[in-house]
């Protein structure tokens, strides 16, 4: 009880109000979505994900960076091993099986990768040399086996994050811009040679080989149908025709069966969860934690966008799972470490030290 | 990279982030105007009539495309049907009805019983189907009674239908619908109950074929009744594919096949490649297997032991038999083992090793030079030529006039054959090469295996005075020019003369089966199917004596025709057929005078 009470007091605690807040949106929605299974499921991992938030959001900046690097070597090694042990699903090389839960390493890899990223990242600025050639060659491996398995959206998000870091700390702009001419150019080389990837933006271009927008089409549709307050929880049909309903379109499902006005909740919430962390970082000197902090809430706030543009008919869908309110296990264990590394870092007892 | 400048690097970072969450925020106002534009501003169209109904997307299928011969002749095409459904809602006796329609057309008893048990579950206005797939004069019956049957109903659909039934059946296949993996197809994904291609032509072509479908929004009532449309987006046909074969020539050599149990004939022409005929016997009709039941028939194809599924054409794998010959002149020619004036002495045998390898006149005949030899197929003289030319020289003869191969056809499962060479025997079996089965490839035995289409290719090569002539199904606009191998000109030149003169001079093996009306040149083929035992070469007369079926030999016939500037190339298997010039031959000369007949 007196740890409770000691982490209360030292933790951010309207930023924590605000992640719970999120979490509960998606119960509320796993509830709608009235699927037995997935109900009973998407409560154990949300309860599994608070306590390791929580555990998470204790430690001081040295064990996490510990834990970091840890993690991510064994990590590393589990994405290797699913690559040559020809494990596939949905035709890509991507999950990992223990027990009847199937991991995705990938997923959980992308906050630990931000911190190494900022721990590098503020060592260079020390002007030790050594780390930032270092960080890049991990970078270039870490998306390079991810490309392999393949996984574009993840490919763009991991990129996409590691430069807004690089810009945060300083990157100048020439850099900005070649940076910028290197996302561009994966994501043609994947349009080229993957048949997934090239196939998704097709259809989101309209039918250019006889594919047709079905899923964008009923997406946008399940907005029309859901209107000011919605269907009401369980009234929605799209869940019926997506069969990815309840990760890729769940802003859709939202929309269809709670309306507008939920939907501008959940927008609330993660806008409220960016500022809040903005204004952290704005009273904060220390260059890793700047950085960290801003890589962590780039990744959690680009990952919404894209899944939230994507059933908005805004973008070609990515198959990306929106941050704590998406069924799935890898992705409520991702996002419960990112917070708990972010409420780690804003942490007041950290502050002293 | 950084700044050194602690209170520059600090200002920097301050700076960046704010610029970056600002960025993020603007987005965020992008989804929120967005959401405000579908939801709130554009969903008034799509307010319902009523608070409980629901707008539904409705997936309007695509007419597949039709499928053409060369003279524009239809072979696939897709005809109306109806189906017949009752409406409980729309009746007020439901036997009443049922027995209405049965003086028309017969219902099974059962199927009555099972139609009345399931009015009884389903929602009173949900169509239950009675009748499928009915034709137009059963149709014209119902509809001129439709008065005294209540709550019928009749839609329309649209069923593949193969004109030619068996004709052209292996080469354009049948539609079915998808299985599992198909499903997840990109060009028919959201229509699980389409009809696809499932082999041949049809398979292949299918993302042309299928067309592109349309869509409509429908405002359905909370017991799923369609209220009204919203928005309607027609569906668009698949494209027709029109290709090379002439059914003319193709139904008359499946005549001349069906004598036969099994067998293949293709004609092609040799200017541009095109396919005219590829016949394969036996053959399934299409029609059964898309009229449904169809489990009988089904079972009747994969009991059938000839296999009636086999594309023979590109499928069926044969020893060559003496047609390989030419390939193994050539070589000797162009290698300069060879010429016109070398001779050999035929004993009827020779020698190598401690085996003895016979010739297939047990008499001999006598000096042969390379014309003589292949007029008359003596085996000894290639036996002692391949001897000098080896087998790996052979193989690279072979390739080059496209055997060994497999061509860039829209056709699935096209068996590659087997050349042999050194290299290859090393990498299937981890042997050393004998000289023994040199001699025995020189007369296309041993390892050799080629398809008929491949034996139909290299005639074409020959007879364009080598030109690298592709084979082609699907009919082109533009002219196609070859490309020319000029080493092969003169050696060509002699294997040509030694062709003309297998059908056209006495002692040529095909000589019974010269045509005045078409001339043609050609070689025959007799392959064995077994090894012969020297107790029955002993025997004399084993070729005459009637033996079981499946150990007779098969019998081949390649040629070419007009033999002066030649037009067309000709390939003949017949499966346990004998020999080639008592059955192949004969059926070649057909389709030859057939064709120029239609010239004319």
């Amino acid at each position: 009880m007196e740890y409770l009470k000691n982490w209360w007091n030292s933790i951010d605690r309207i930023n924590i109000i605000l992640i719970l807040s999120l979490g509960f949106t998606g119960l509320i929605l796993s509830f709608s979505m009235d699927e037995n299974l997935s109900i009973n499921r998407h409560s154990i991992f949300f309860l599994f994900s608070i306590f390791l938030l929580i555990s998470l959001s204790d430690l001081d900046s040295k064990n996490i960076r510990r834990i970091s690097l840890f993690l991510f070597i064994i990590l590393l090694i589990i994405i290797l091993l699913i690559l040559f042990l020809d494990y596939e699903v949905k035709g890509a090389k991507r999950w990992f099986q223990i027990f009847n839960f199937t991991l995705q390493p990938s997923e959980i890899i992308k906050p630990i990768f931000v911190i190494l990223t900022a721990w590098c990242i503020s060592k260079s600025i020390e002007d030790k040399k050594f780390y930032l050639p270092l960080l890049f060659v991990f970078f270039f491996l870490l998306l390079s086996l991810i490309l392999m398995q393949p996984d574009l959206g993840m490919t763009v998000l991991l990129s996409a994050t590691f430069f807004c870091q690089l810009f945060v700390a300083g990157l100048s702009i020439f850099l900005v811009i070649v940076a910028f001419l290197f996302i561009l150019g994966i994501s043609i080389f994947s349009y080229f040679t993957f048949d997934h990837v090239q196939s998704r933006i097709n259809s989101f271009l309209g039918g250019l080989d006889g594919t047709d927008t079905y899923q964008i089409d009923l997406s946008i549709q399940a907005f029309k149908n859901g209107g000011l307050l919605g269907k009401g929880p369980g009234q929605g049909i799209l869940k019926e025709k997506i069969p990815d309903a309840n990760t890729d379109f769940i802003f859709a499902v939202a929309g269809e069966e709670l309306g507008f006005i939920f939907c501008l909740i959940i927008i609330f919430i993660i806008l409220s969860i960016i500022i809040r962390s903005l204004l952290k970082v704005l009273q904060l000197e220390d260059p890793y934690k700047i950085i960290a902090i801003s890589g962590l809430i780039c990744s959690f706030g680009l990952q919404c966008l894209i899944n939230i543009f994507s059933s908005l008919g805004l973008i070609p869908t990515k198959g990306m799972t929106l941050p704590f309110v998406s069924y799935g296990g890898s992705s409520m264990i991702s996002i419960a470490i990112l917070f708990g590394f972010l409420l780690s870092l804003t942490n007041k007892k950290n502050e002293e030290l | 990279m950084f700044y050194s400048d602690n209170k520059k690097q600090y200002s920097v970072l301050n700076r960046r982030t704010f610029l970056l969450y600002l960025l993020k925020v603007s987005f965020f106002g992008i989804v929120g105007w967005r959401l405000y534009d579908i939801q709130i501003k554009d969903s008034q169209k799509y307010k319902t009539l009523s608070k409980n109904n629901q707008i539904d997307v409705e997936i309007i299928y695509p007419i597949r495309g039709k499928i053409y011969d060369a003279n524009n002749k239809v072979l696939a095409s897709n005809i109306k049907v109806f189906d017949v459904y009752i409406i409980p809602e729309n009746t007020k006796n439901i036997d009443k009805s049922l027995n209405e329609l049965n003086k028309i057309i017969r219902i099974d008893f059962i199927d009555r019983r099972k139609i009345i048990e399931l009015s009884q579950k389903v929602k009173k206005f949900e169509k239950i189907k009675v009748l499928e797939n009915i034709n137009w004069s059963e149709l014209e019956k119902i509809e001129a009674n439709k008065l005294n049957i209540e709550g019928i109903f009749i839609s329309q659909d649209y069923m593949r239908t193969y004109q030619f039934n068996n004709t052209v059946s292996h080469l354009i296949g049948y539609t079915n619908k998808p299985n599992r993996e198909e499903v997840a197809l990109p060009y028919i994904a959201n229509m699980p109950n389409l009809e696809i291609g499932k082999d041949g032509i049809e398979k292949s072509f299918n993302p042309n074929l299928i067309g592109k479908p349309g869509q409509r929004e429908i405002e359905v009532n909370s017991y799923g009744r369609v209220i009204r449309e919203i928005s309607r987006k027609d569906s668009q046909k698949g494209n027709d594919i029109q290709i090379t074969i002439d059914l003319r020539i193709q139904q008359y050599a499946l005549n001349l096949l069906k004598e036969h149990k099994a067998g293949s004939a293709i004609l092609m022409d040799i200017n541009n490649g095109n396919i005219l005929c590829m016949a394969s016997t036996p053959s399934y009709n299409p029609n059964k297997i898309i009229q449904k039941p169809n489990k009988e028939y089904w079972d009747s194809i994969l009991e059938n032991e000839l296999s009636p599924l086999t594309y023979r054409c590109i499928q069926g794998l044969y020893a060559p038999g003496s047609t390989f010959k030419m390939v193994v002149a050539i070589a000797g020619i162009v290698h300069g083992i060879i010429d016109t004036n070398t001779k050999h002495f035929c004993s009827g045998k020779i020698g190598l090793g401690d085996r003895l390898y016979h010739c297939w006149k047990n008499n001999g005949h006598g000096s042969m030079n390379v014309t003589d030899a292949i007029k008359e197929s003596c085996d000894v003289f290639f036996y002692e030529i391949s001897k000098k030319i080896g087998i790996d020289k052979i193989a690279k003869v072979a390739e080059d006039f496209g055997l060994g191969k497999i061509y860039d056809l829209p056709l699935t499962n096209q068996k590659k054959g087997i050349i042999p060479s050194r290299d290859w025997k090393k990498k299937k079996y981890d042997e050393s090469w004998y000289p023994g089965e040199t001699l025995i490839s020189a007369i296309g035995q041993g390892f050799v295996l080629t398809n008929p289409l491949q034996l139909a290719v290299m005639t074409s090569i020959i007879a364009s005075n080598g030109k690298n002539v592709q084979p082609n199904i699907i009919k082109q606009n533009n002219d196609i020019e070859f490309e020319k191998l000029e080493k092969y000109q003169n050696a060509i030149k002699i294997i040509k003369n030694s062709m003309f003169k297998v059908v056209n001079e006495s002692r040529g093996t095909a000589y019974s089966s010269r045509s005045e009306s078409a001339p043609f040149a050609g070689k025959t083929g007799t392959s064995q199917v077994r090894r012969i035992t020297v107790a029955e070469r002993e025997s004399e007369d084993f070729r005459k004596k009637e033996v079981e079926w499946k150990k007779r030999d098969h019998a081949l016939f390649v040629g070419y025709m007009p033999v002066k500037n030649p037009k067309y190339a000709v390939s003949v298997v017949i499966e346990h057929g004998g020999s080639g010039a008592s059955t192949a031959a004969p059926i070649a000369k057909e389709i030859f005078q057939f064709t120029k007949n239609l010239e004319s």
